[in-house]
C-alpha cells in the first residue's frame, strides 16, 4: 500500500503535517513539502488535512471511550491529539488498571486505530509515558507529536494514537495495528513514578518546541536530568512553564480534567398519580411533554426527525407509536398535530373505569438534527405561511393515511393515456426544478402520421355520415388543424378507469375494424350512441411490449353522457376507458 | 321587510341588504351567467359548496374542476393555490384536470381508504390555510359532520366542493353555502353540455338553470342562460340526411 500523507496548503506549498509509518521509514518527515516527499517516494498518496474533521473524530472516539470511564477529557493543556481517561475507581469494575489498559488497547485495535497507552497517577505523567512510547515506536528523531493520551487521577491512563485518524479514516485504510509491547500500555504506580519519568525526553512534558530545543542544547536529554537541577533555578532560566509541567507530572500541582459533556437523550416523561382516562387529559399532558422536548431541542439548536411516544398502561404493554418527519422540526403545534393524527386512532377508552386509561406517558426523540431558526421575510408572509401549513397538512395526511396515499401527479411524455402521468414523490429537488428533464408539460405534441407513424388523428365522423356513406374511407386521414391541436388540447376524460372495462359494442355500418360504435352495453344497460367522434388512433409502445393499437371514440349516448371507448385494432375488442363528466 | 333565515335549526334575522351584498371573499368563475345565479354574484370562500347529481348521470367532475380551478385564481386567493382532490378509487385522470386549467404542480391527490378517513381528510384539508379548494365525493354525512366541514372551511378560508348523490338518504343533511344540481344536457359532436341548477343558496337565484358548454376543440367553456335560440340537436337516426357538420357548432360560432 502506498504511503499516506496529510498535507496542508500554505502559500501554494503543500506542507506535510502527518504521515504514516511507511512514509516515515522512507525518510519523509513532517514539515517537508509534498514535492520533496515525492522525490523520496514517487507513489505517495496524499490528502488535505482537515483539522475540524480530526477534532470531530477525536470527540467521537472520546465518547466511545466513555464505556471505560464516565470522565473522558479532550484538549487538556496543549495536547490537541490526546484523550485522557480518568479511570479512578474503575479498577473495581475491570479488575485492575492493567485490565483497563489491555481492554482499551484491544478495542482500539479493533477500530484499527494505532494508539499508545499509558496509565499513570497524573495526567502529565500518563501523557509523557504515552508520548515516549510513541516516540520509541516510530524511532528517534521523527519529531512527531503523539495524538492521544488518557489519564486517571489516582491512577492515570494515557493514549497516543499516531495517524491523524479523523482524516486518515476518511481517505484510506491506512492504520497500523499497534504493537502494544514493552513500554506501550505501561501502568505506573505512584511509587514508581519518578523512576518511570526520569529516562523520558523533556519534550514528553508538554513543553514547547523552543524550550525543548534549549534543553537539548544544554545536553539535558531526559526528564531526570531536569529534575536533578536546582529547583529554584528552573523558572529563572526556562520560564515558569517547565516547573509547572514537572510539578503536574509528579502530582505536586493538581491538574483537573474537564470531561466531555454527556449527550443526554432528548426525552420527557410523566407518570400520573392515578389513571388518566379522558382524551382531553392525555392531550393536555402531551402538549406539556412536547413543550419540554422543544425546550431541550432549542437548547441544542436541533429539530426532531423522529419521535417515539409511549403510553404506559396497567397490566398491558405500553402503547407505542413513532413518527418520522421529513425535515427537522421543533414547532410545538406541528408536532402535536402530527401525533394527534397518529395516535388518535389507537386510543380507545373502554369506559370500564379503574383499569382503563394510562398511568403515564413518555416521549423520546431518538433522532434529531440541526435546525436553524427560520426567518420569515415581511413580504410574502402570507404565501409563506400558507405553504408551511400545506406542508404540514401533507405530513399529517401521510402519517394517518400512509405514504402512498398523498400523491402529486406529474405529467409524463407518453401517448398511452394511462401512462401520461405518474404519481411522483414529493421530492424537494424535483419540486425546486419544476419538472424533470424528460418530463414535458402535458400533453406532448402530436406527431403527424407521415413522420412518426405512431399516432393518427382520425377524421371525426358521425354515425349519420357513415350511414349516408356505406363505404367510408377505411384509413382515417391526418387532419391538419390550427393551433388548437399543437397546444395539446386533446379531449381526455376526467374519470379514467384504472383498468379498461370490456364492453359489448354494436358497430355501424359493419362489424369490422373500421366501423363506428352505434350502441354499447354498460352496467347492464344498452346505451345508444348519438355522437361518435373519432377515431383517435394511439399505437402501442411496441418497444415496451405493449403492441396493441387503440382507436379511441368520444361518444355521447342518448342520456347525454359522454364516454370514451376504444377498440383494440388487433383483436377487434371494445373497451370502456373513461367517462367525460 | 325583514328576511329570516332558518338554516340548520337556527333562526337568524337578516338585514335587507344581506342578500345582495357581494360576499367579501368570493371568487367568480368568469362565466357571467353562472356567477349571476350564485349568491352575491360569486362563490363564497371559506364555505362548502355541494354539487349534486343523479347516479345515472355520473359524477359531475367537470363542474367541480371548473370551480376548483377558479378558486385558485384572483387576488382574493392570497397565495393559496393548492387543490386537494380526494380520489379513493384512483379514477381521477390528472392530465384531464390540467386541460381544465388546474396546474398539476398545485394538485394533490389524496386517497383515503375508509369513509371515516375521507371525512377526516376533507376536514383537515379545509382547515389548512394554504389550500384553495378541496374536492371530494362526500361520504355519508350526518348533520354534525356537515356542520363540522362548514366550520373547518370557515376556519381555513378555502373552498370545499362536495360531490354528492342526489338520491342518497342523507341528502337532507347539509351545511353548504350553495348546492348545485348538475345534469348532462344534449350536446353536439364537439360540444358537451350540462345543465346546472342552483337548488340552495341564500340570496341566489334558486331554481334557475344555466347551461355550460365545453368545447372539445379547445376546452373553452361557455355559460348560457338557455339553449332556446340554438338549433335543437336532431337525432341522426330520425334525420339521416341531416349532416351534423351543417349544424353550427359552438367552435364555429365562437
Amino acid at each position: 500500500m502506498a504511503p499516506l500523507l496529510l498535507v496542508r496548503t500554505v502559500a501554494e506549498r503543500q506542507v506535510i503535517v502527518a504521515r504514516c509509518d511507511d512514509a516515515a521509514r522512507r525518510g519523509i518527515r513532517t514539515g517537508m513539502t509534498l514535492t520533496q516527499a515525492r522525490a523520496l517516494c514517487a507513489d505517495v498518496v496524499h490528502a488535505e488535512h482537515d483539522p475540524i474533521a480530526d477534532r470531530r473524530a477525536l470527540e467521537a472516539l472520546g465518547r466511545w471511550l466513555m464505556r471505560f470511564t464516565p470522565i473522558v477529557a479532550l484538549d487538556v493543556s496543549d495536547c490537541p491529539h490526546a484523550i485522557f481517561l480518568d479511570i479512578t475507581g474503575c479498577e473495581r469494575l475491570f479488575g485492575s488498571a492493567q485490565h483497563i489498559v489491555q481492554q482499551t488497547a484491544d478495542a482500539l485495535s479493533c477500530l484499527r486505530i494505532s494508539a499508545h497507552l499509558a496509565a499513570a497517577p497524573t495526567p502529565g505523567a500518563a501523557y509523557a509515558l504515552a508520548f515516549a512510547a510513541g516516540q520509541s515506536h516510530v524511532g528517534q528523531g521523527c519529531g512527531e507529536r503523539p495524538l492521544l493520551a488518557a489519564v486517571p487521577k489516582g491512577r492515570a491512563l494515557a493514549f497516543a494514537a499516531r495517524p491523524i485518524f479523523g482524516t486518515a479514516a476518511k481517505t484510506a485504510h491506512h492504520t497500523i495495528v499497534p504493537a502494544f509491547a514493552g513500554s506501550h500500555g505501561a501502568v505506573v504506580s505512584t511509587e514508581d513514578l519518578p523512576a518511570a519519568l526520569a529516562p523520558l525526553p523533556p519534550l514528553a512534558l508538554r513543553i514547547g518546541d523552543d524550550l525543548a530545543a534549549a534543553l537539548h542544547h544544554l545536553g539535558l536529554t531526559t526528564i531526570g536530568q531536569v529534575i536533578d537541577l536546582p529547583r529554584r533555578l528552573l523558572p529563572a532560566r526556562f520560564g515558569p512553564e517547565l516547573l509547572l509541567r514537572i510539578d503536574q507530572a509528579l502530582g505536586v500541582i493538581p491538574e483537573p480534567l474537564v470531561p466531555l459533556q454527556h449527550l443526554m437523550p432528548v426525552a420527557a416523561k410523566v407518570e400520573f398519580d392515578g389513571m388518566a382516562s379522558s382524551l382531553e387529559a392525555v392531550w393536555t399532558v402531551f402538549q406539556n411533554l412536547i413543550g419540554q422536548i422543544i425546550v431541550q431541542l432549542a437548547a441544542r439548536g436541533c429539530g426532531a426527525r423522529r419521535l417515539d411516544v409511549e403510553l404506559l398502561r396497567f397490566h398491558e404493554p405500553p402503547l407505542c407509536k413513532s413518527i418520522l418527519l421529513s425535515r427537522p422540526s421543533r414547532d410545538g403545534v406541528n408536532l402535536f398535530n402530527l401525533f394527534r393524527c397518529a395516535i388518535e386512532e389507537k386510543i380507545h377508552f373502554t369506559g370500564r373505569g379503574g383499569e382503563d386509561g394510562f398511568r403515564g406517558m413518555a416521549l423520546r426523540v431518538p433522532i434529531f438534527e440541526k435546525c436553524p431558526d427560520e426567518q420569515i421575510g415581511l413580504l410574502g408572509h402570507e404565501n409563506y405561511a400558507g405553504q408551511l401549513e400545506l406542508d404540514r397538512l401533507v405530513e399529517r395526511l401521510r402519517i394517518r393515511l400512509g405514504e402512498a396515499s398523498v400523491v402529486r401527479p406529474q405529467p409524463v411524455e407518453s401517448y398511452i393515456p394511462e401512462k401520461a402521468w405518474e404519481s411522483s414523490e414529493d421530492h424537494p429537488a424535483r419540486r425546486a426544478a419544476g419538472v424533470g428533464q424528460n418530463r414535458l408539460a402535458f400533453p406532448p405534441l402530436p406527431i403527424p402520421r407521415e413522420r412518426a407513424g405512431v399516432r393518427v388523428f382520425g377524421r371525426t365522423e358521425s354515425r349519420s355520415r357513415i350511414k349516408s356513406r356505406p363505404h367510408p374511407n377505411p384509413l382515417p386521414e391526418y387532419r391538419e388543424r390550427g393551433s388548437d391541436i399543437s397546444t395539446g388540447h386533446l379531449p381526455r376524460p376526467l374519470h379514467l378507469f384504472p383498468k379498461p372495462i370490456a364492453i359489448r359494442v354494436m358497430v355501424c355500418p359493419s362489424d369490422d375494424a373500421e366501423g363506428h360504435p352505434a350502441a354499447f352495453v354498460h352496467e347492464g344497460e344498452v346505451r345508444t350512441i348519438v355522437h361518435a367522434v373519432g377515431p383517435e388512433r394511439i399505437a402501442g409502445r411496441w418497444w415496451d411490449g405493449h403492441d396493441k393499437t387503440r382507436d379511441y371514440f368520444d361518444v355521447e349516448e342518448t342520456n347525454s353522457r359522454r364516454f370514451w371507448l376504444f377498440r383494440v385494432r388487433q383483436t377487434n375488442r371494445w373497451y370502456l376507458h373513461g367517462t367525460f363528466e | 321587510m325583514r328576511f329570516i333565515s332558518c338554516h340548520d335549526g337556527k333562526l337568524e334575522v337578516l338585514g335587507t341588504q344581506a342578500f345582495r351584498a357581494p360576499a367579501a371573499r368570493a371568487f367568480t368563475t368568469g362565466l357571467d351567467a353562472l356567477d349571476a345565479l350564485a349568491p352575491g354574484g360569486g362563490f363564497a370562500r371559506g364555505a362548502v359548496h355541494e354539487i349534486l347529481s343523479a347516479p345515472e348521470h355520473g359524477t359531475p367532475l367537470f363542474f367541480a374542476a371548473l370551480l376548483a380551478a377558479a378558486s385558485g385564481q384572483g387576488d382574493e386567493a392570497e397565495g393559496r393555490k393548492f387543490i386537494l382532490w380526494c380520489d379513493p378509487t384512483k379514477e381521477i385522470y390528472p392530465p384531464a384536470l390540467a386541460n381544465h386549467g388546474i396546474a398539476l404542480t398545485h394538485l394533490f391527490l389524496v386517497r383515503p381508504r375508509e369513509p371515516r378517513d375521507l371525512l377526516w381528510s376533507i376536514s383537515e384539508a379545509l382547515r389548512c390555510k394554504g389550500v384553495a379548494a378541496v374536492v371530494a365525493a362526500a361520504p355519508r354525512l350526518s348533520r354534525v359532520a356537515a356542520r363540522r366541514l362548514q366550520l373547518s372551511a370557515e376556519r381555513g378560508g378555502g373552498v370545499g366542493l362536495l360531490l354528492r348523490r342526489a338520491n342518497s338518504p342523507d341528502i337532507g343533511c347539509y351545511a353548504a353555502a350553495t348546492r348545485w344540481l348538475v345534469r348532462p344536457a344534449p350536446g353536439q359532436r364537439t360540444v358537451q353540455r350540462w345543465s346546472v341548477q342552483l337548488i340552495h343558496g341564500h340570496g341566489g337565484c334558486v331554481g334557475q338553470t344555466v347551461f355550460l358548454e365545453l368545447s372539445r376543440e379547445n376546452h373553452s367553456v361557455r355559460a348560457l342562460e338557455s339553449l332556446a335560440h340554438r338549433p335543437v340537436e336532431t337525432r341522426p337516426t330520425t334525420h339521416p340526411t341531416m349532416h351534423p357538420s351543417q349544424t353550427p357548432t359552438i367552435a364555429q360560432a365562437s
